[in-house]
């Protein structure tokens, strides 16, 4: 007998199972991903269309057929599942480990170049342009101060410090500048992160509230 | 390391370049939609581990060039995507049945040796 409750199961099953398939799948090249994971639907589909549709012992014996989701996911060459847990220490390492220790910042980016969480891209950037944005950081805080204490191109009294000697507006753009590019690349992997767990856990994804808030993040720090 | 039953590993392993192959070969028949020939090598033994494990094992034919797919409508239900063999998958498959032949003779041969000794 098919009444609506039943369908209602039945296709609760495909859903839970094809969201197992696309947890699992996770680490995988997105474009292969959706593409397998289109072509287990389409199994799933073809294969209740010879069934009662709302009969969820005989759509639970399909997907018996269609295997472990995990089976399908190391065919598939997906990471072993763990990789990944320790992600959400990469951006604050990154930030952080230079100034606290140079040790913390090669763990991040060890975390970084080993999950499949982010992009090659993403870990590029990621890698290169805090460090780059420290010492920018670094030499303007030097030169505003310099600058704020009245030392110009020649060493005049009162500046001890020996260093470039920069335009105060320069020196302060100098800060600025180091600081964006020493935040925003750790700031964009933990956007990245989050936005990859919403697409790779079968969690419900986050409310729309906090998507509303990451892409206003989004248009702030790419504006 | 856990010790696997010996046979059932052995096999995995050489199931799993051979299932390609004969993915490949069930093609160079006619072309075919992925359930068709999930339950095709599903019904002959264990080729494949699971119906599903045979998707990312065409997505991987595809990628290398070996298999094409072209979309049409179905009779009984949404379109389907069918595969159809390319000429590198045409060449590949005989390549490979010529070194099977030998193998497998060769194999047999050992294996009939050792049972008479």
């Amino acid at each position: 007998m098919t009444s609506r409750q039943s369908v209602g199961e039945a296709d609760k099953l495909v859903d839970r199972y094809l969201a197992q398939l696309d947890a699992a799948l996770r680490g995988v090249d997105a474009s292969r991903r959706q593409e397998i994971l289109a072509e287990v639907h389409g199994h799933i589909e073809e294969g209740r269309a010879g069934l009662d549709p709302g009969d969820a012992t005989s759509v639970r014996t399909l997907l018996d057929r269609v295997g472990d989701p995990a089976a399908i996911a190391a065919e598939a060459g997906a990471p072993p599942p763990g990789s990944g847990r320790w992600d959400a220490w990469a951006p604050w390492l990154i930030i952080f480990g230079p100034i606290a220790s140079g040790l913390g910042w090669i763990a991040g980016v060890l975390i970084l170049w080993t999950s499949p969480t982010w992009s090659r891209r993403d870990q590029l950037i990621a890698t290169l342009v805090p460090p780059a944005g420290l010492v920018a950081l670094f030499f303007g805080l030097v030169a505003t101060l310099r600058a704020a204490a009245g030392c110009s191109g020649q060493a005049s009294a009162g500046c001890t410090t020996k260093g470039v000697s920069l335009p105060l507006g320069v020196a302060i753009l100098l800060v600025v500048v180091g600081l964006a590019a020493h935040l925003l690349p750790p700031i964009h992997l933990m956007r990245a992160r989050r936005k990859y767990r919403s697409t790779t856990t079968s969690l419900p994804p986050p409310g729309p509230s906090v998507d509303a808030v990451i892409s206003w993040c989004g248009h702030g720090t790419q504006a | 390391m856990h010790y696997m039953e010996p046979g059932e590993d052995m096999l995995a392993q050489v199931r799993k370049g051979v299932a390609e192959q004969c993915v490949l070969a069930l093609l160079s028949r006619r072309e075919r939609y992925g359930f068709e020939l999930a339950r095709e090598l599903g019904a002959r033994g264990r080729i494949i581990a699971s119906e599903g494990t045979l998707y990312p094992l065409l997505a991987r034919l595809r990628r290398n060039g070996l298999v094409e797919t072209s979309w049409r409508e179905s009779t009984t239900g949404p379109p389907r995507r069918y595969y159809h063999l390319t000429r590198d998958g045409e060449l590949a498959l005989a390549s490979f049945r010529k070194q099977w032949t030998v193998f497998r003779d060769a194999v047999e041969e050992i294996l009939d040796e050792g049972s008479q000794e």
